[in-house]
């Protein structure tokens, strides 16, 4: 879309009342090759295509999208929407207004092609996944492996004058193993991701990321019930952050915030964990999976230290969010796509690396659960209450590792749990995922160094 | 300029720019909805949303390999090119043996997707629901602390699906939903309750007897306490039975079976649950979300039970799958207009024992905890059958009830099958597509 036939479109949201009117256009290529049961089980293309516009009456957001681009049927959407809008609500002061005109997305290396699968190392990939996996052991009975490339081309613009356009591309392989014993059956699974091309795929270790998978799944059958009941767990590094991002990270989104459905409210300046905790949401990684070059209202992308040395120092804001709540903007406002209006949400989450090594926090929590490998979780912000599954666990006595055991839950509150991580690893890595919210599912990291949590509740065979 | 085609239109000319790129068979899907929703906060309207969807998705055959493809660009341009795009990457993938259906014989039952009369929900009528809504929570209990979810969504949509050899379906629906979240706090401690419902018209929401529901949710959560580790008879209430179970449905799809992806494999004909358990797919109730008159494929459905007493006699298929096993097409494929063809339960149905109410039930053991809520699903493992949830609900003792808290359950589900003890009386209302009684089980493993 052409920047006058945008201002044109803003003009007319201003002139219908609005304080404050944006554009978001987006066309984003998806491609995927799957291979199941070792055959190529499917191959597909898509496009995804559509403007959204937001129009902020006083505090009230009102927000639409169609796929049609002419000017007529961006103007009836923001006409239905002006006069859908039932008359209520404060004002809001929006504060510094977003400008500037600025062209982002540098990082377009291996854009691929659907049609190049043969050429670009996909199908190379897949099937190496399926036969590393199938060649770590007899027991494993099934192997799909994936690759997905997405490409965004993305345009911003705003009746305070901001033009600006992204493009962002996204490249993932997932590897799952189901491993089979006597009836028994038991899963593992590796999906690395980063913000590049599919030149991502030449890097990439698929060897080794297959055999763990398919180890992982294997070592799993022979796993007995976890314990149950309080004990100390230490929470492995990389995906092990993810208790982080659901418990606190969420809690400390301007969406909790501005629905005052949150247990940090309130908290800024004060210690909420122990010194040795300091968490950061970071957008700049280069070519990380979370990173954004700039957010989906047009703020350059930021570096925001959420905790630092156990103090609440501020939250993930969006602009609405920002002006609402009193804090200040984090260049954070994300959506899935053009369907969502943008809100408040994680990029890179992370707890960073301290000093401990993994066997001191072994040798120091006596009997306990070392949880290598976390699965995914679920939390409700408004309480702080998650639930998360371990995927691979070993039970630790006197300090020392025995067998591994399966079905492990970690349940308790984020702003309880916080101040019972006592010790912190310096291992630290990342992990990619997809975190769903109200603006939908955006790719995310998240990360941390291995963590001694004493105690937790563990959910197992009582 | 691009107004872009309508979807007759993109459909007949997907096909065939398909055909003239090389495909021996195709089938497409369009689908397009309109929706709007608003969001209440403290009395003042947060969001307004107005979606307008539109999109279509493409399956060619080449010498029996699928290629796919979608786009939501409905120009004529980007229709050719994602025809273009589907039978190039056919090349990549190995074939299949499937064969479309032809036009469909005349099916004239009414399933009662749009319901005659109702009319519009308007976005004021949607606020003063909130409102109403908001006052009901807030007047109804001192301990009430916030309304942090509150609104209403309206929507409507259509599906159309056409095939090369000259099958054309057509579906639409019509519905109306509404939620209610509700904090309450004591001693310091929250508590969230909810209540939220869909129906295919506005005019059988009652706002303000959900948002007293959410508070009560809410309050009897009050005073919550950890309870002694140790195995336990336990109530999914129907509140959360059908997603529990829904967890572990996947294992009754044909293709996770014939992957190796499924406890049950091998197990056709065998004994799987306790005699008086049967398990449905029920294609044809009224006006639920599940029911259609033709599958994904354009194959016409119609009710099977796959557990039937306890015995497993059936599995989940789309036209590959019932092929492979050298039999007739059973209705059960699914298929967005973005992702490949797979198959699900159009409406799930477990069926329910007349009489067995919830206090009749919680009455059969001494001690029984009642599960009104689940903590998420993240520790079921849908191929193991590994279980491992957080629970809210309460322990109910000799008729008395006390909230628990920190309470998680293991076990795996297809011990659990054999150990259900009894099925409740009823569904909970409303239009959806999971129809899942109260599930009684004799003993779980609880860790507080």
């Amino acid at each position: 879309m052409d920047a006058s036939r945008a201002a044109r479109i803003l003009d007319l949201a201003r002139s219908r009342g609005a304080d404050f009117a944006e554009l978001f256009v987006e066309e984003t290529r998806f491609s995927s090759l799957a291979l199941r049961d070792r055959k190529i089980e499917s191959a597909s293309a898509g496009t995804e295509f559509g403007i959204g516009a937001r129009m902020i009456f006083g505090s009230q957001v009102l927000y639409g999208h169609t796929s049609r681009e002419d000017e007529e049927s961006l103007a009836r959407l923001v006409e239905d929407l002006a006069a859908a809008r039932p008359r209520s609500g404060a004002h809001l002061d929006l504060g510094a207004p977003i400008r500037g005109k600025a062209g982002y997305g540098a990082d377009l290396a291996g854009v691929a092609h659907p049609h190049d699968a043969a050429l670009d190392g996909r199908l190379d990939a897949v099937r190496l996944a399926d036969q590393t996996a199938r060649a770590v052991s007899p027991k494993v009975a099934q192997v799909s492996a994936t690759v997905l490339h997405r490409h965004s081309r993305i345009a911003i613009f705003n009746s305070e004058g901001l033009d600006v356009a992204d493009e962002r591309v996204w490249s993932r392989m997932t590897v799952a193993v189901v491993a089979e014993d006597g009836g028994r059956r038991q899963t593992g699974s590796e999906s690395p991701g980063q913000r590049r091309g599919l030149e991502f795929l030449t890097d990439l270790d698929v060897r080794k990321l297959s055999t763990l998978a398919a180890d992982r799944a294997v070592r799993m059958l022979s796993a007995s019930p976890a314990p149950a009941g309080e004990m100390p767990v230490l929470i492995g590094n990389g995906f092990g952050g993810v208790i982080f991002h659901e418990a606190c990270g969420h809690p400390l989104e301007t969406e909790a915030l501005r629905r005052k459905a949150t247990p940090f409210a309130g908290r800024i300046g004060e210690a909420i964990a122990q010194p040795c905790l300091t968490a950061i949401d970071d957008g700049t990684i280069p070519g990380a999976w979370g990173s954004i070059a700039v957010d989906d209202e047009g703020s350059p992308a930021q570096r925001t230290v959420l905790i630092e040395n156990g103090v609440l120092r501020t939250f993930l804001s969006d602009r609405v969010g920002a002006a609402e709540c009193g804090v200040p903007r984090s260049g954070s406002a994300r959506r899935e796509n053009y369907r969502y209006a943008p809100v408040a949400r994680m990029r890179n989450t992370f707890i960073a690396a301290g000093d401990s090594a993994v066997e001191e926090m072994l040798a120091s929590m006596g009997d306990g659960l070392w949880a290598v490998r976390m699965g995914g979780g679920s939390v409700n912000p408004a309480t702080g209450e998650f639930n998360f599954a371990v995927e691979e666990g070993y039970l630790v006595r006197g300090g020392k590792v025995t067998e591994p055991v399966r079905g492990a839950t970690l349940t308790g509150k984020g702003h309880e749990i916080l101040p019972r991580i006592r010790m912190v690893g310096s291992d630290l890595e990342f992990a990619p995922g997809t975190c769903g919210a109200s603006s939908g599912l955006v790719p995310v990291c998240v990360g941390q160094p291995s963590i001694l949590v004493d105690p937790i509740l563990v959910g197992g065979k009582a | 300029m691009t107004q872009g085609l309508g979807a007759e239109e993109a459909l007949e000319r997907i096909m065939a720019a398909a055909k003239r790129a090389g495909a021996q068979a195709c089938d497409a899907v369009f689908d397009e909805s309109e929706s709007l929703s608003l969001e209440v906060f403290e009395s003042a309207v947060k969001n307004l949303e107005r979606s307008d969807s539109v999109g279509i998705g493409l399956r060619v055959l080449v010498d029996g390999r699928p290629g796919y493809s979608f786009t939501e660009r409905l120009t004529a341009e980007a229709v050719d090119r994602c025809a273009e795009d589907a039978v190039a990457l056919s090349r990549f993938t190995d074939p299949i043996d499937i064969d479309l259906p032809g036009a469909a014989a005349p099916d004239a039952e009414d399933l009662e997707l749009v319901p005659p009369g109702a009319r519009e929900w308007t976005p004021d009528a949607m606020l003063q629901a909130c409102l109403e809504a908001e006052e009901a929570a807030r007047a109804a209990d001192r301990r009430v602390q916030n309304v942090p979810h509150l609104g209403g969504t309206r929507s409507k949509g259509r599906m159309l699906l056409a095939n090369s050899n000259g099958f054309r379906g057509v579906r639409e629906s019509v519905s109306v939903s509404f939620g209610v979240g509700v904090v309450a706090r004591e001693s310091g401690v929250d508590k969230m309750g909810w209540d939220g419902i869909s129906w295919r018209d506005s005019r059988l929401l009652r706002p303000s007897d959900m948002a007293r529901e959410a508070v009560v949710r809410a309050t009897s959560l009050l005073g919550a306490a950890p309870i002694p580790s140790g195995s336990i008879p336990v109530l999914f209430d129907e509140r959360v039975s059908g997603q529990f179970l829904g967890i572990f449905l996947g294992a009754f799809l044909a293709d996770s079976v014939q992957k190796g992806q499924s406890r049950l494999v091998g197990k056709m004909g065998e004994r799987i649950a306790v005699e008086g358990f049967h398990l449905s797919t029920e294609p044809r109730l009224k006006g639920m979300a599940g029911s259609k008159r033709f599958d994904a494929e354009g194959i016409p459905t119609k009710p099977r039970r796959l557990v039937d007493d306890g015995v497993l006699r059936d599995f989940l298929h789309n036209l590959e799958t019932s092929r492979r096993e050298g039999r007739a097409p059973t209705g059960d494929a699914t298929r967005g207009y973005t992702g490949k063809v797979s198959a699900g339960f159009a409406n799930l149905q477990i069926d329910a024992t007349k009489g067995n109410s919830t206090n009749e039930l919680l009455g059969r053991y001494p001690r029984v905890l009642h599960v009104v809520k689940l903590e998420g699903s993240t520790g079921c493992n849908p191929v193991s059958g590994d279980i491992s949830i957080g629970v809210q609900g309460f322990v109910v003792e000799h008729g008395r009830s006390t909230p628990v808290d920190r309470v998680s359950l293991s076990g795996n589900f297809f011990d659990l099958l054999m150990r259900l003890t009894a099925l409740g009386d009823r569904y909970r209302p409303g239009v959806h597509s999971s129809f899942v009684p109260a599930v009684l089980v004799s003993e779980m493993d609880l860790a507080s």
